[in-house]
């Protein structure tokens, strides 16, 4: 079943005189369950196409389809409101709120989706023992490494039961092994939960774990492989 | 729950630029609730001085006396008083006749004004008269001031003739004693006023009966207003009513614009704090600039950001509006029951009397509990600092979070 599905999206940047085809009449499927890598060099417009997917950005041309539904046309309440409840986000650099725990980092998403704050605590012992991360739930960002803040951001980003995370170069600022670990975690959550991952990744590390592997040059799909 | 926790935290970050409007708004707070204590006290102690001292908290005048202070406009006291017997709501009634004289000696005349009253009665509640511990051997007992009796060249137990027209406009002669010489703090008192007895005065002038003004004291001033219409109905002729808003015009003008004072410079205050709360809110605003995309990008809309900036001002007003208003309370119950003595720098600037839009003020100033004004300095700034969290939230709000996202 179809999760995502974008029509011919373009969106161009001006940055001065110049312009940029940031993604360039893209059509694309991704299916329910998938673990997806979209790699390419840097500017090849893969933080935009996981924008344009998310609803942050609005494409230029085309059409955006999640769930069956088209997105793009959406206002940004409900597009606010699709991906705080439909998706989940694993950044570069964390992004965990610093003056939350770990455990509130994951426990305000619950409490914006409307959970009630019993089934909060159980839904977030739930996960981070999971993740096997339950010795964190009350340190403060800056009382964890940059592995341990990201796997904390796996918490936050798969609490909310989300259909699909979106992960922007997740191990980029990470060691081989803390790598190592967000990625087994990922994929761990893919296989045993079913949640959809796309991912853009520099990482020769994560694009073996990937199942797809999605190349992008100049906001256009170079090929596309896939392992059975 | 957690929106507070994060609110709370978020203004914390920057523990300076928090701590130093904390201590603005705690401050504002803090001077607004007393200094508004304060006046209140002040306000409460000029009109029982005034009142006490002049037309009470309602008067009764014939209209023609209140209006052009004519001698001869004088009305029957006898059904009045009888009537005023009967209230419950009345403490107090006192009669008073003010007469224009001259005091004749041998060195000249001297013009001075005749507060009669009775005295037995005023001397231990009237502002000017009850430190006196005095009781007059006999009606024809007076009490002057320091300067007149520097100026008439009289000291106690003295006799000086009086001059003044009595009832039928004929001139007559009053021979009094000089019973005490009170130092006034009121300087056209103390050169220049006479407190006799008023039947002393009566019998000599032929004002039998008669009185200028009526003044009544009552339990509870609130009351005034009512009781004045009221007595008003029962009153006849050109004699009326009036409450002491009516009588003493310069009294109530002189605490309007006191008042409007105090307000202008709370205003201006509270202006400064709200610039002072709009510009933390805004500056941790845009220290964090990522962090609201990525919240943006979470899934929460702008609704939600309002709330966590609004909240964030919220508490930092409240807080702050808390601290200011317990230290307030604090210093009231010190300055309601000891009061602030402001006789010594008063003196250093160089105050001649202790009077105040015409009317005598107690040095020692006793702070009031307003709690209108307590409520309302305390809201007004909390409200003022959620309000002011509306601009930096519309800013970040209007800000791309793709665009916050790439940078």
């Amino acid at each position: 079943m179809e999760i995502v599905k974008l029509e011919g999206v373009s969106k161009v940047f001006k940055s001065g005189e110049e312009i940029i085809n940031a993604v360039d009449d893209l059509s694309l499927v991704i299916n329910r369950g998938e673990f997806v890598a979209v790699v390419g060099p840097s500017g090849s417009g893969k933080t935009t196409l996981l924008n344009i997917i998310s609803g942050i950005e609005k494409p230029d041309e085309g059409k955006v389809f999640f769930l069956g539904h088209r997105i793009d046309t959406l206002p940004e309440n409900k597009l606010s409101e699709l991906r705080l409840n439909k998706m989940g986000f694993i950044f570069q650099t964390y992004n965990l709120i610093p003056t939350l725990t770990a455990k509130e980092n994951a426990e305000f998403i619950l409490f914006l989706q409307g959970v009630p704050a019993s089934e909060r605590e159980r839904r977030i012992r739930e996960i981070f023992d999971f993740l096997g991360i339950s010795e964190l739930l009350d340190r403060f960002p800056k009382q964890m490494s940059g592995g341990q803040q990201q796997r904390v951001a796996i918490a936050r980003a798969v609490v909310g039961k989300p259909e699909i995370v979106l992960a922007d170069e997740p191990t980029a600022n990470l060691d081989s092994e803390n790598s190592k670990k967000v990625i087994s975690l990922m994929k761990k959550l893919n296989k045993e939960m079913g949640i959809t991952f796309i991912f853009s990744t520099h990482d020769p590390l994560i694009m073996e774990s990937a199942e797809r592997i999605i190349h992008l040059r100049d906001g256009k799909i170079l090929k596309e492989e896939r392992k059975d | 729950m957690i929106w507070l926790k994060l609110a709370w935290r978020n203004i914390w970050r920057n523990k300076i630029r928090s701590g130093i409007q904390f201590m603005l708004i705690c401050g504002s707070v803090y001077l607004g609730i007393v200094f508004h204590c304060l006046a209140f006290g002040n306000y409460k102690n000029m009109i029982d001085q005034a009142v006490r001292m002049g037309s009470g908290h309602v008067a009764i005048y014939d209209t023609l006396w209140f209006k052009t202070r004519k001698t001869s406009a004088v009305f029957d006291t006898k059904n009045i008083k009888r009537f005023l017997s009967n209230d419950s709501r009345v403490e107090k009634f006192y009669e008073r006749l003010y007469i224009p004289a001259f005091v004749q000696r041998v060195s000249g005349g001297y013009p001075v004004n005749i507060i009669s009253m009775d005295l037995k009665e005023e001397i231990p509640t009237h502002p000017l008269l009850k430190n006196l511990e005095w009781k007059p051997e006999g009606k024809e007992y007076v009490i002057i001031g320091k300067e007149l009796a520097k100026k008439v060249g009289v000291s106690t137990n003295d006799r000086m003739v009086i001059l003044a027209r009595d009832f039928y406009g004929e001139v007559s002669g009053i021979l009094v004693r000089v019973g005490r010489i009170v130092e006034f703090p009121l300087k056209e008192i103390d050169c220049c006023v006479i407190f006799a007895d008023i039947d002393y005065i009566r019998d000599n002038l032929h004002y039998n009966g008669k009185s200028h003004e009526i003044s009544i004291i009552l339990r509870d001033m609130r009351v005034a207003d009512k009781f004045s219409k009221e007595m008003n109905k029962t009153l006849i002729g050109s004699v009326k009513s009036y409450t002491w808003k009516e009588s003493m015009k310069e009294l109530v003008s002189a605490i309007t614009i006191d008042y409007s004072g105090l307000i202008l410079i709370m205003l201006f205050l509270y202006i400064i704090i709200s610039v002072g709360t709009i510009n933390v809110l805004f500056m941790s605003v845009m220290d964090r600039t990522t962090e609201i995309g990525v919240l943006r990008a979470l899934g929460l809309d702008s609704k939600h950001i309002n709330v966590m900036i609004f909240l964030e001002g919220l508490s930092l007003g409240g807080f702050s509006s808390l601290v200011g208003l317990i230290l307030a309370l604090i210093t009231n119950i010190y300055l309601s029951t000891r009061g602030l003595d402001l006789s010594t720098l008063y003196r250093f600037v160089g105050g001649e009397s202790w009077s105040y839009g015409g009317v005598m003020i107690n040095p020692v100033i006793r702070s009031v509990w307003e709690w209108k004004g307590i409520v309302g300095y305390t809201v007004f700034i909390v409200i003022l600092s959620g309000i002011a969290s509306y601009f930096p939230a519309r800013w970040i709000n209007r800000l791309n979070v793709a665009e916050i996202l790439r940078k």
